[in-house]
């Protein structure tokens, strides 16, 4: 059965698009026919970061009827398919919504995992985003701002019934953060399943149109988006050697919450 | 942004202060102020209450945008920061006034900043760090100085959060010089100087007060009301001749734990360790929300947000209380129409659709008139009539669905006249 997760946060430029876009990867990487839905239009940057950007047909174009989803699914890199939305699921849903549900059981049809880009906020369309799916993967950073959007989304998606997988830490930085990943863990009471760090390569590898766990696969950060991956999926990760020694040990760190 | 500017407690320039830096501290400073980022001609705010950021502007900026134009401001080395302080009470007014610059709640510029983070600044970014690398003469002096304010101040208890301070006790703790004073304006410096006995008394005006002067007074009453607070931290560095460096340490603050909440007191140096190992310490979920100023979510509030997606659908009961309710309004507002003797109204609010939906249908017992107006003009009366029930029942419906105003377009509405 197919699964569909929406990868949602709350509060905006936590990282979402970054783990949802790569983690798209990792997951085809695997084998997983994955179609990652960009539903994020404010900050529409889920193509840029797979380098695809300027695909003439969307998901808007779906759904007023101007074309079939079949043409709004593109390859990237890795294999994973992408549908750029093209306009807010809000503006979609004046329009059509009923088409909005037959778009999603055929993404549903032609994949094994549909990962949902989530727009920031509680407004509409991130609420469509989050009802959409039946599992959750929760983003914050290690900030209380960005913890407190995400404990009010977690509620939010507990009232839709949707089941968080866990909460995905992003950007923590080993021995400065705000808070620990206990401690998030504690306020958030969900589990945290991954924790990435704060890496000056994402920004880089998003200019680059590359996503970071092909540009750069030994990487802690792609070490710890493809572990998530493999989490998700039950499979086994093998983590790549990087190059520099110490790394890999700060990385595991990381993952035990040690500091 | 609209701030009266006043004098700065600290001024510096972009490659002489750790832009990050300077924002934790005055997060742990919880201070009360705000900064002002001058890039060539132009010109940035962010305003503080309690250390978090409250508004921004930066040019045609606001928000969010305004601190990221902020901090890449920040890459041209020349770009001046200072700060000011406000007393809390000034910062709520000024709040007031800059509506359109006000951040979310919660809005959280750390992350943008913190990639200017290095990675080894257990020191403070701004003396210690940046100024001695190009002012090598003001490094012993600031230095020492800093050192002494340090300890001087009562306020370096390293536990965390369980210690009230407020951020300008540490201010005052400081000297002026005369350097100092001749960087800034002769007026402001005047002005200041004359009303400076006065700071004791100044600090207890309140809100009102502080409005009323900045509206009636001119900018300089308000400067010179602002330099009040900002004499006091202004005081207290030995200044390099060469120019307007740092006027008072904003950053003499330690650092250490990084925590948001407003319940942070001042810590010192010695304490980042600390504080670190505190943290480690398993911790009741209540209490971490209440070190770090999370608020638990409220039922209520989930309902309104899921409520809000819903684009006014309701619940069956809901429903009928609805339209019991909107039925009575409108009966009660036709009823007022002068001439009318009887109406009959139904609304039918359908809920199962994607949007919220409904009818109306009105029935209204006109009073009779005599056979020759109706000859002349009553089918004119009836088109008024109608017009007037359709306005009443638009009207009811726009207040009964004013949140969600789309609601009203749903609506059919019929109105027969008998
Ligand atoms: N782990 C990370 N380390 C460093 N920068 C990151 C990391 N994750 C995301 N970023 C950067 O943060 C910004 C916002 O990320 P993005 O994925 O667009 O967030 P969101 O989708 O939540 O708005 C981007 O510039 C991105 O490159
Ligand atoms: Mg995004």
């Amino acid at each position: 059965m197919t699964r569909v997760i929406t990868v949602a946060s709350g509060k905006g430029g936590v990282g979402k698009t970054t783990i949802t876009a790569n983690l798209g990867v990792a997951l085809s990487t695997y084998g997983e026919e994955t179609i990652v839905l960009d539903a994020d239009v404010a900050m529409a940057n889920l193509e840029l970061i797979l380098g695809m950007e300027g695909k003439s047909i969307t998901l808007h174009d779906v759904l007023s009827g101007e074309a079939s989803i079949d043409e709004a699914i593109y390859e990237g890199p890795g294999g994973v398919k992408v549908v750029p939305a093209g306009i807010s699921l809000e503006g979609l849903r004046k329009i059509k919504l009923d088409r909005l549900e037959e778009v999603l059981e055929k993404l549903v049809e032609e994949s094994d995992i549909l990962l949902i880009d989530a727009p920031a906020g509680l407004e509409k369309d991130a609420l469509a985003a989050i009802a959409a799916a039946q599992e959750m993967i929760l983003v914050t950073t290690p900030e209380v701002p960005s913890i407190s959007d995400a404990l009010k989304t977690k509620i939010i998606a507990n009232k839709l019934g949707v089941d968080i997988i866990g909460v995905v830490i992003n950007r923590e930085q080993h021995d400065k953060t705000f808070l620990t990943i206990e401690e998030i863990e504690t306020i958030l009471e969900v589990p945290v399943i991954s924790v990435i760090p704060d890496d000056p390569e994402v920004s880089r590898a998003a200019a680059f149109g590359e996503p970071l766990v092909i540009k750069n696969p030994k990487s802690p950060t792609s070490n710890a988006i493809m572990q998530l991956g493999a989490d998700l999926i039950g499979q086994e990760y093998q983590p790549i050697e990087p190059d520099k020694k110490g790394v890999i040990a700060k990385l595991i760190e990381g993952l035990l919450g040690r500091r | 942004m609209e701030i009266p500017i006043t004098r700065p407690s600290m001024v510096s320039y972009a490659d002489e202060v750790n832009f990050s830096e300077l924002i934790e501290n005055l997060l742990k400073k919880r201070h009360n102020g705000f900064i002002r980022v001058t890039s060539g001609s132009e010109e940035g705010y962010i305003l503080f209450k309690e250390g978090q950021q409250v508004a921004a502007s930066y040019e045609r900026y606001s928000k969010s945008d305004a601190v990221a134009m902020i901090d890449s401001a920040m890459e041209n080395d020349d770009t001046v920061i200072e700060v000011f302080d406000l007393r809390s009470s000034y910062v709520d007014y000024i709040m007031d006034v800059n509506k359109p610059y006000l951040m979310e709640p919660d809005y959280d510029v750390y992350g943008v900043i913190k990639e200017l983070r290095k990675p080894e600044d257990n020191e403070l970014g701004i003396d210690v760090k940046s100024v001695p690398q190009t002012e090598p003469q003001t490094e012993p002096v600031t230095g020492t100085e800093k050192t002494e304010t340090v300890t001087g101040a009562e306020d370096n208890e390293p536990i965390l959060g369980e210690q009230e301070t407020e951020p300008q006790e540490e201010f005052e703790s400081s000297k002026a010089t005369e350097e100092e004073e001749e960087l800034l304006p002769e007026s402001v410096v005047g002005e200041e100087e004359e009303l400076l006995p006065e700071s004791e008394t100044e600090e207890k005006l309140d809100l009102e007060d502080l409005k009323e002067k900045f509206d009636i007074g001119t900018i300089d009453d308000a400067r010179a009301e602002f330099d009040l607070k900002a004499d006091k931290s202004s005081k207290g560095t030995e200044e390099s001749s060469k120019g307007t460096k740092i006027v008072s340490e904003i950053s003499e603050s330690p650092k250490e734990s990084e925590t948001k909440t407003t319940e942070q007191s001042i810590q010192d140096e010695e304490s980042f360790d600390e504080s670190e190992k505190q943290e480690l310490k398993p911790a009741d979920r209540s209490e971490l929300m209440e070190k770090y100023g999370i608020k638990e979510i409220n039922e209520d509030d989930v309902d309104d947000i899921l409520e809000s997606y819903k684009g006014g659908s309701l619940s069956d009961d809901d429903v009928e209380k609805i339209e019991l309710n909107l039925m009575n309004k409108i009966k009660k507002s036709i009823y007022g129409i002068p001439k009318v003797k009887g109406a009959e109204v139904m609304v039918f609010l359908d809920n199962n659709g994607r949007e919220l939906a409904g009818n109306v249908n009105i029935i209204i017992e006109y009073e009779s008139k005599g056979f020759l107006s109706r000859l002349l003009g009553d089918y004119k009366d009836n088109d008024h009539l109608r017009r007037q029930v359709m306005n009443i029942v638009q009207i009811e419906l726009k207040k009964g669905f004013r949140k969600y105003p789309k609601v009203f377009d749903n609506f059919d509405i019929k109105v027969e006249i008998g």
